[in-house]
């Protein structure tokens, strides 16, 4: 068994660019990655577990594992031969800041809409 | 606490919602409170709003009008990155007594369904983030 690699930096897998947010906002449009989060919120759970709650393939269970530790969301931890995934809330801060940033930004607009109907 | 992605604000201003609305609609009112764009009040109209860049942005939104019910709802699309990631912005007013009241909401495209995830339980795992975001590095 390979060591652990936290991030898959080879050329393997669909080719998306990395820069910035949208990796969150993509790993969790997809309903079954949703879920598989859901489930992970209880607690670390073994590959063949998620597998067995899905009417899909190993194969397709890894692959949206991959995303979720890709755009940080889960963990894996290898602990003799099996795979144990974990959730990693604090990813979602990525999503947070962009709430924080564009607030302030509007913020400022709004008030400055105010000065702007009482100077007419 | 919990994290806001939908972004929701609210402002009352002690103006008719006519003239709220002109000021929305209009691409001289839109520059003096918002940005330099060539807007115009129709929809499908694509536009881009002009401002500095910062850290963290680049400098520009590119926009579309998606809906215009005057002088109650105007929705655009909203680009403001390179990755392309769409917002949509919508503009909402109330009439009120005082005045009129403005709702803005600021939504990336898969928002319900952060939402939807948060509801399904992370909040309560949330503590973390908590102290992350009170005590950045």
């Amino acid at each position: 068994m390979a060591a652990e690699a936290t991030r898959d930096s080879g050329g393997r897998g669909g080719a998306r660019a990395r820069s910035g947010p949208p990796d969150v906002f993509h790993a969790i449009a997809d309903p079954k990655r949703r879920r598989i989060l859901d489930l992970l919120l209880g607690g670390e759970l073994p590959v063949h577990t998620l597998v067995d709650e899905f009417d899909v393939s190993f194969a397709a269970i890894s692959q949206h594992l991959r995303v979720l530790r890709e755009a940080g969301l889960v963990t894996r931890r290898i602990e003799g031969r099996e795979h144990l995934y974990g959730a990693r809330p604090e990813a979602l801060v990525e999503v947070h800041e962009w709430t924080a940033r564009h607030r302030e930004f509007w913020q400022g607009g709004l008030d400055r809409l105010g000065k702007h109907l009482d100077g007419q | 606490m919990t994290v806001n992605l939908g972004l929701v604000l609210e402002a009352e201003y002690a103006h008719p919602v006519e003239k709220v609305w002109s000021a929305l609609t209009t691409a001289e009112d839109i520059a003096a409170w918002l940005m330099p764009n060539d807007f115009e009040p129709s929809v499908g109209k694509n536009f881009t709003l002009h401002g500095t860049p910062m850290p963290g942005w680049r400098g520009w939104a590119n926009c579309e009008v998606l809906e215009l019910h005057p002088p109650h709802r105007m929705v655009w699309s909203w680009v403001a990155a390179d990755d392309g990631l769409k917002t949509k912005a919508t503009f909402e007013l109330t009439r009120l007594h005082t005045g009129t009241r403005l709702t803005l909401r600021h939504e990336g495209e898969t928002d319900a369904t952060i939402a939807k995830l948060l509801s399904g339980g992370w909040p309560a795992r949330l503590d973390g983030l908590t102290v992350l975001l009170a005590h950045p590095e």
